[in-house]
C-alpha cells in the first residue's frame, strides 16, 4: 500500500486535535488497517509529539477498539530516526483512558 | 526586524540570532553575532539588555530556552526559522546554523565545510523544536488546574510529556556531542591555533 501523506488530513491546531482528525480520516478511509504506511516527513515536527500520537490512538480505541492493534503496527515514515524511537515507543505504551 | 537572543552563565553561553549580518557598521544588533571565538564575548555583552533569566545551568537547557523565546518572537514577525547558532563551551566556541547562512569572520575550515558543519543543526533544530511543544502541551493540560478540573487523565498526559522531553533532552545532548565533534575535527585539522 502506498503512504499516505499526513500533511493533506492534518492542520495548524494543537496536536491532540490533530491527531484525532488524522484518526478519524483514516477510519472513514481505509476498512483494512493490517498494512496502513502513513508519511509524516513534511509535517510540522512540533505537531509530533506524544499528544498528537495518543489522541490517535485514542480515538481509534473510542470509535472502533478493533483496529487498535494494526493502529499501533502502523508504519509511520518520519524525518529522523529518534522521532520513529519516540513513536515506537509510544505506540508499545499506550493505553485507553478507560484504563485509569 | 531582527531577533537576538542569548544565555550565559559560568560554564557556557549560547548566542542565537536569525540575522544574516549584511553589513559591517558597528551595530550592537549587527554583523558581531556571527563571530566565534574572542568576538564572542563582545556579541553575548548586551545579554543582560535582553532581561531574561534563565536560570537552568545546562548547555542543552540553554539551547532549548533561547529557541523557545525565538519561536515565540518569529511568530508574529516576517521573519523565518534560519538561525545562527554561537555556543561557548568549556573555553571554545561553535558556531552553526542554517545553511543558507552567508558566512563572515569565520574560520576558514568552518566556511569551507559549512555544509557539514550546517547539518548538525538541523536535526537539533527538530529535537528542540519537539520538547518546547510537549512543554506547550503540558501546560495546556496543567492549565486544567485554574478550574479546579484536573484530571487523572490529565496528570498521566502530563506524565507523558515528561518522559518524552527526558528522552528528547538526552537526544540534544548527544546531538550536542556531534557539533562539537565535526567542529574540533574540522578545527584541529589544519587550524588549531585558531579554536579559541
Amino acid at each position: 500500500m502506498a503512504p499516505t501523506n499526513a500533511s493533506r488530513i492534518v492542520g495548524t491546531r494543537f496536536p491532540t486535535d490533530e491527531g484525532r482528525r488524522l484518526a478519524e480520516v483514516l477510519l472513514a478511509r481505509f476498512s483494512d488497517w493490517s498494512s496502513l504506511r502513513i508519511d509524516l516527513t513534511s509535517c510540522d515536527s512540533a505537531l509530533l509529539i506524544s499528544a498528537f500520537f495518543n489522541s490517535f490512538l485514542q480515538t481509534v480505541s473510542e470509535q472502533d477498539l478493533s483496529r487498535l492493534n494494526d493502529a499501533r503496527k502502523i508504519d509511520w515514515n518520519l524525518q529522523y530516526s529518534f522521532q520513529k524511537c519516540n513513536v515506537e515507543e509510544w505506540m508499545r505504551d499506550f493505553q485507553p483512558y478507560s484504563v485509569y | 526586524m531582527t531577533i537576538h537572543i542569548a544565555a550565559a552563565s559560568g560554564n557556557h553561553a549560547v548566542l542565537l540570532s536569525d540575522s544574516q549580518g549584511s553589513s559591517n557598521e558597528a551595530e550592537s544588533h549587527g554583523w558581531h553575532k556571527q563571530f566565534i571565538g574572542r568576538n564572542f564575548v563582545v556579541g553575548l555583552a548586551g545579554a543582560d539588555d535582553l532581561g531574561l533569566n534563565i536560570p537552568h545551568t545546562e548547555l542543552e537547557d540553554k539551547l532549548i530556552a533561547a529557541l523557545y523565546y525565538a519561536d515565540a518572537a518569529i511568530e508574529s514577525l516576517t521573519v523565518d526559522d534560519s538561525f545562527a547558532v554561537a555556543i561557548l563551551d568549556s573555553g571554545r566556541s561553535y558556531l552553526t546554523g542554517d545553511r543558507t547562512l552567508s558566512l563572515r569572520y569565520v574560520p576558514e575550515p568552518i566556511i569551507q565545510f559549512w555544509n557539514q558543519v550546517s547539518a548538525c543543526w538541523k536535526p537539533m533544530q527538530v529535537t528542540i523544536a519537539t520538547m518546547n511543544s510537549e512543554l506547550e502541551s503540558a501546560y495546556r493540560r496543567f492549565s486544567n488546574i485554574r478550574s479546579g478540573m484536573l484530571t487523572g487523565i490529565d496528570l498521566k498526559e502530563l506524565e507523558r510529556s515528561n518522559l518524552a522531553i527526558l528522552a528528547n533532552r538526552q537526544k540534544l545532548v548527544e546531538q550536542l556531542v556531534d557539533l562539537k565533534k565535526t567542529y574540533e575535527e574540522l578545527m584541529l585539522g589544519d587550524h588549531p591555533a585558531q579554536f579559541t
